[in-house]
Order: structure tokens, then C-alpha cells, then sequence
């Protein structure tokens, strides 16, 4: 952000002032708008991807936690997913800690993969093996209103949102509303 | 990666590690609460610190409370931007501590370290020049340019400071394969991807 030279505004007064804090503002604010939007500077909504397997790996770190899943390719190779879910605040509201997801456990997790095609995604819904479904990622992200998010009811209407039943709570009473989870 | 054999881990790397080894370190990190209002103070303390900031720089550039002595306003403001920087500094080591390998070799961070201190140099560059001849400016409306290009270069740092911080979290040139070379240098990559 370039600062007007002090003599550009040799003529000061309270109205040309405020028009320079406005422009900077403006300016500001239209980066924080970009970059608020985390889901698009990273991730790409015209790549749904299904990851499904045995988590390998969590890293239960602020502000986004990574679930890492090995998935078994058509042509046996493996290939471990990461796979970025909300804070460990929001998952742990969602119905899951640390200990409620062991490495091992199967999941199959749906998301969009990263920009760069690199083997990253963002989730959306976590299913586990008895059938839980849970929204793992993050509200006003901008990411596609696909319905995973009951807070964020699909665009259109014709489409009804997924019904997402609450995981088992993990110990006390986690079940409540999500959370945002922004960085 | 072709690079890695060429380097040593630096000394920056080795100090991260040894800081990302810490038990405190990955308590923070993996907190529920703490690092979410880590981040919200330090994000509130950066508002109150360039905020009182950018109204002295204002006044000096002559743009705002002509008609105060700026000796005035400063004795008003100043103690409120230095607890917003006190303040500002602690959340900030401590979110720096929370994931020190991590920052370490991510450029955006690195160039905030650049821009900070240069932010230090330009201030105190600016004290050097208010101690000089103070008094026979203090009351014009509009200071002579060079303490005019001071409030500038501070507004425009500062400016830089928070977007570059911003960018910290959507950094695109992460340690991996198939950086440029450029990125590889300015991340430090050499020294992680040798761990």
C-alpha cells in the first residue's frame, strides 16, 4: 500500500485528509476482502474429491486442523490425503477430540482439492464407518454451499441439504451449533 | 530439494526445533481457547498500536489536529500506543512460539521481520530528528518534510506490517518440491528440507 508523498497534498485540509484514510481503508479492506475468503485463495470448488481410508494422522493445530488419509488408488498405489478441517475448538463442538478419532479409524471424507493439485483438500463431511456423518470444515469460507454446512443452506433450493447428524457427542454436551471457524 | 546438499540447517531452523520442541509450544498450538485469543488480542492490540500510530503520523504529515502542538498529542496518545505495542509484542512471540518452524520458513513472515525492522529503524531515525530542533516545529501546522517523510515512511510500513502479517496464513510457497529457486533462498527451504 503506497502512501500519497507528502507534497502530493501540499493544499491539506480535514476533506482531502479523510479521502486518503478512505483510500487506504479502501484499499486495506479490499485485500482483507480477497484473503478473508480462505477457501478460494486455496482451494478449487470445480474439484470435489472423495478421500476415503484410514486416517494416518491429525494434526489437531489452530486455525485449521489436518487430517491426514491414506487412500488406496485404482492402480494399488497408496496416497495419503491432508486434508484440512475446522479448529480443534470447532471439531471438539462438532463431537470429535483427539481421542474420539484414533489413527486407524475409517473415514471417508469429501472435500475440494487444493488449487496447486497437490494432494490437499478442504473437507466438508466426515463419514465414519457406522454411518455419522459430520460438517468438519469451516463456515463463511466461501466455499461451494454444497449443504454439508447446516448453517449454510445450498444456493438455489432445489437441491435440499443433507441431512448431518450430529456425531456422538464427545463427553459433555458437544453437539451444539457449529462454530465459525476463520482464521 | 536439488539445493539441499549444499546447506547445513541454519542456525534459525535449529533454534525453531528447538523451540517447536517445547511441551508449551504444543499445548498453544493445539489449544481449544488460548490460541484463538492469542490471535484476536494480538489482532486488537495491532489496531490500538498503528491506530493511536497513524494519528500522530497524520498530525505530523499535517493532516489532522492542525491547530494542536504536536508535542499535545503525543503526550495523550503515546501511552496508549505503547500498551497496544506491549501487548502487541507478547501475543505476537507467543504466536510465533506456537509454530516456530512454520513461521520461520514462511516468506511472508520473514518479510514482516524485514518490514519491522525497518519500522524500528524509521522510528528511530524520527526520534533522532525530533530531539534535533523539535521545538521550532512542534506548534506549525504542517512540519518540515523531513519529519513529513518519517509519518509517511511509518504509515506505509505499518501499512505493509498487517497485510503482509495477513498473508502469513495463505502462504503459497510452503517448503516442498518445485519452489523456485527464489522462494527456496528467501524460505530458508534449504534448511528445512534437509531435517
Amino acid at each position: 500500500m503506497k502512501l500519497r508523498k507528502p507534497h502530493a497534498a501540499r493544499r491539506s485540509n480535514p476533506a482531502g485528509a479523510l479521502a486518503v484514510v478512505v483510500a487506504a481503508a479502501a484499499a486495506f479492506t479490499g485485500a482483507q476482502a480477497s484473503a478473508h475468503h480462505a477457501f478460494g485463495a486455496e482451494f478449487d470448488p470445480n474439484r470435489p474429491i472423495v478421500v476415503r481410508g484410514p486416517v494416518v494422522k491429525i494434526e489437531w493445530t489452530n486455525p485449521h486442523a489436518w487430517f491426514h488419509v491414506e487412500k488406496s488408488n485404482e492402480d494399488g498405489t497408496k496416497t495419503v490425503w491432508m486434508m484440512e478441517a475446522g479448529t480443534p475448538n470447532t471439531l471438539l463442538r462438532r463431537g470429535i477430540h483427539r481421542n474420539s478419532v484414533p489413527v486407524g479409524t475409517e473415514v471417508i471424507i469429501d472435500g475440494y482439492q487444493s488449487k496447486d493439485l497437490s494432494h490437499r483438500g478442504n473437507g466438508r463431511n466426515m463419514t465414519f464407518a457406522n454411518g455419522q456423518t459430520l460438517f468438519m470444515g469451516s463456515s463463511g469460507t466461501g466455499a461451494p454451499r454444497d449443504g454439508a454446512d447446516p448453517t449454510e443452506p445450498p444456493r438455489g433450493g432445489d437441491t435440499p441439504a443433507k441431512k448431518v447428524e450430529a456425531a456422538e457427542p464427545a463427553g459433555d454436551e458437544a453437539a451444539g451449533e457449529p462454530a465459525e471457524a476463520e482464521e | 530439494m536439488r539445493h539441499v546438499s549444499l546447506y547445513e540447517p541454519s542456525l534459525l531452523h535449529s533454534f525453531a526445533e528447538w523451540l517447536d520442541s517445547h511441551a508449551w509450544s504444543t499445548a498453544l498450538i493445539e489449544s481449544l481457547w488460548v490460541w484463538p485469543l492469542l490471535e484476536s488480542t494480538h489482532v486488537l492490540t495491532v489496531m490500538l498500536f498503528v491506530g493511536m500510530l497513524a494519528m500522530v503520523d497524520l498530525r505530523l504529515l499535517g493532516f489532522a489536529f492542525k491547530e494542536a502542538p504536536v508535542s499535545h498529542l503525543t503526550s495523550r496518545i503515546l501511552p496508549w500506543s505503547v500498551a497496544g505495542f506491549v501487548v502487541m509484542v507478547a501475543t505476537g512471540l507467543l504466536l510465533f512460539y506456537s509454530k516456530p518452524v512454520s513461521y520461520t520458513h514462511n516468506v511472508w513472515f520473514r518479510l514482516k521481520v524485514v518490514l519491522l525492522i525497518a519500522a524500528a529503524v524509521n522510528a528511530w531515525m524520527f526520534h533522532r530528528r525530533v530531539s534535533r530542533d523539535r521545538e521550532r516545529w512542534d506548534s506549525q501546522p504542517k512540519p518540515p518534510a523531513a519529519v513529513r517523510m518519517t509519518a509517511a515512511m511509518s504509515l506505509g510500513i505499518w501499512a505493509s506490517v498487517i497485510v503482509v502479517g495477513r498473508m502469513i496464513a495463505y502462504n503459497w510457497f510452503e517448503c516442498r518440491g518445485g519452489q523456485p529457486a527464489f522462494i527456496v533462498w528467501a524460505a530458508g527451504c534449504a534448511a528445512e528440507l534437509a531435517e
